[in-house]
C-alpha cells in the first residue's frame, strides 16, 4: 500500500503575471509530522490552503492517497484535511456565529449544511466548547472573539470531522503567553500521539523542536529550497544559506530550537 | 461527481428561495465565496443585509420565531443590551430550536417545508394578551402578595 497520504507535482499557483508559487513537488507520508519554514509572503499559507482543498491551483496536480483532488469530491478532501489558520479564515469569517462555523467543519463546507445539525452533532460541539472552556460562546460572532479563542474555535473546527491531516498554520501568532503556551501543548500532545499526519507552519525557530517533527520543509519566493529529516534541514550551513545570513543555531533545555544572527 | 457538485448548488439555490436568514429575515443568496474552479466547495449561501455565510430557515419557521420573541419577550442573553441586535440573535435562536423540532417532527426535509401551514397570528396574539387595565389589576395583587409574604417571614 502506498504509504504517501499527499503527493503534489509541479503545484502552482499563479495570479495575473505573478506566481504565488511554482513547482512544488512534496511528498508526505502518512503520520509524518512537517514544520514549514519561510518568511512572510513566500506562499506558506498559499500551499496549505491548497493542500487542505480550500483553495484552487493553476499547475501541476494534488493527490491523495494516490487520487487526484480533481476527480474528488472537495468537500470529502477538506473533511480529512483540518484546516487551522487565523489568516485563511479571518479572510471568511466575519459575523458567522461559533456554533455555524464549527459545526462546518463536519461538511467541509464555510456554512452550516443540512447533515450538520443533528442533536448528536450539537452535543458533541457543546461538550468540546465546555472543554476550552468557551460554552457561553456558542452564539457569538466569530468577530468578537479574541485571538486566542479564534484559534480554539478553529481547532474544534477542524477536530470534529476527524481529520487523518492536521494543517497548522502559524498557531501561535498573535497569541498571548498563557494561550500560547496552550496551543504549545495541544501541538506537543497531538506530535506525541502520532494519530495525525502533521503540517505545522511557522517562522519562528523557537517552535521547532526534532523531539516532535520529523520532516522539514523550506518555503522561499513560492519554491521549495530545500527538504528532508528535520536535523539535516535546520543546521547552520543550510538555514544560513536560506535566509541569506550567517547564523547560529543551537537548541534549548526543552529541546527547541535557538536562532541568532551573527554580528 | 459532477452530479454531486451541480447537485449541492441546484439544493442550495432552491433553498434561497424558501428560506430566509435566522437573524434579520432576508432573502438569502447564492454567493462565490472562495476562488476554486470546483463549484461545489465556491459556493455557499449567504446574507447581504448581516453580511455572512448564512445558512438560513425556512420563511414561515422565521415569521413564527419572531411573533414569538416579540410576544413573549424571550431573552436568551441577559447580559447583552437590549437592541437590535440581541432581538436577532434571539429570533435566531428560537429558529434554530423550531428547526429542529420541524426536522423532528417530519414537517420539513432537505426541500423545505413537507406540509402546507396556516400562519395564525390573531390565534396566537388572543392567547397571550392580558388587556392593559387588567395588567394594572395584575400587579397590584402582585405587590400585596409580596407585602403579605414579607410581613408573614418577619
Amino acid at each position: 500500500m502506498d504509504e504517501r497520504i499527499i503527493t503534489t507535482r509541479g503545484l502552482g499557483c499563479q495570479s495575473g503575471d505573478r506566481f504565488l508559487l511554482k513547482n512544488i513537488n512534496w511528498e508526505i507520508e502518512e503520520k509524518s509530522r512537517w514544520i514549514i519554514l519561510g518568511m512572510n509572503g513566500c506562499g506558506k499559507t498559499t500551499l496549505l490552503s491548497m493542500l487542505a482543498g480550500y483553495q484552487d491551483y493553476t499547475h501541476g496536480d494534488i493527490f491523495y492517497r494516490g487520487v487526484n483532488y480533481r476527480q474528488q469530491n472537495i468537500l470529502e478532501i477538506r473533511k480529512k484535511m483540518g484546516l487551522i489558520s487565523n489568516s485563511y479564515f479571518d479572510r471568511i469569517y466575519h459575523n458567522e456565529s461559533v456554533m455555524d462555523l464549527v459545526l462546518s467543519g463536519l461538511s467541509g463546507t464555510l456554512g452550516l449544511e443540512d447533515g450538520s445539525i443533528s442533536a448528536a452533532h450539537i452535543r458533541k460541539l457543546k461538550r468540546l466548547l465546555e472543554h476550552v472552556g468557551l460554552s457561553d460562546r456558542l452564539d457569538s460572532s466569530y468577530s468578537w472573539l479574541s485571538k486566542g479563542e479564534r484559534q480554539n474555535i478553529l481547532i474544534l473546527r477542524a477536530l470534529l470531522s476527524q481529520p487523518e491531516v492536521m494543517v497548522l498554520d502559524e498557531p501561535m501568532t498573535g497569541l498571548d503567553v498563557v494561550s500560547k503556551q496552550k496551543m504549545m501543548r495541544f501541538v506537543q500532545g497531538m506530535a506525541e500521539e502520532k494519530e495525525h499526519t502533521i503540517l505545522y507552519v511557522t517562522h519562528h525557530f523557537e517552535e521547532i523542536s526534532p523531539d516532535l517533527f520529523d520532516k522539514c520543509l523550506l518555503l522561499r519566493h513560492g519554491q521549495i529550497y530545500q527538504s528532508g529529516v528535520v536535523e539535516d534541514v535546520i543546521n547552520e550551513e543550510v538555514i544560513s544559506g536560506f535566509l541569506q545570513k550567517p547564523v547560529n543555531i543551537s537548541r534549548k533545555k526543552d529541546g527547541y530550537y535557538q536562532l541568532e544572527f551573527k554580528m | 461527481m459532477a452530479s454531486e457538485k451541480s447537485l449541492r448548488v441546484e439544493r442550495l439555490k432552491k433553498r434561497a428561495k424558501y428560506c430566509c436568514c435566522r437573524y434579520c429575515g432576508s432573502e438569502l443568496h447564492v454567493r462565490q465565496i472562495v476562488f476554486h474552479t470546483q463549484a461545489m466547495a465556491r459556493i455557499e449561501l449567504y446574507c447581504d443585509q448581516c453580511q455572512k455565510i448564512e445558512y438560513g430557515v425556512e420563511k414561515e419557521a422565521y415569521a413564527s420565531a419572531r411573533a414569538f420573541v416579540e410576544a413573549t419577550q424571550f431573552n436568551h442573553f441577559p447580559d447583552m443590551e437590549d437592541n437590535e441586535q440581541r432581538l436577532q440573535m434571539n429570533i435566531a435562536k428560537v429558529c434554530n430550536i423550531t428547526s429542529w423540532q420541524l426536522r423532528y417532527l417530519g414537517l420539513t426535509n432537505e426541500t423545505g417545508l413537507t406540509v402546507p401551514v396556516h400562519i395564525n397570528e390573531y390565534g396566537m396574539e388572543q392567547c397571550t394578551t392580558v388587556e392593559d387595565d387588567r395588567l394594572e389589576e395584575l400587579l397590584e395583587e402582585a405587590d400585596r402578595w409580596m407585602k403579605e409574604s414579607s410581613q408573614q417571614e418577619g
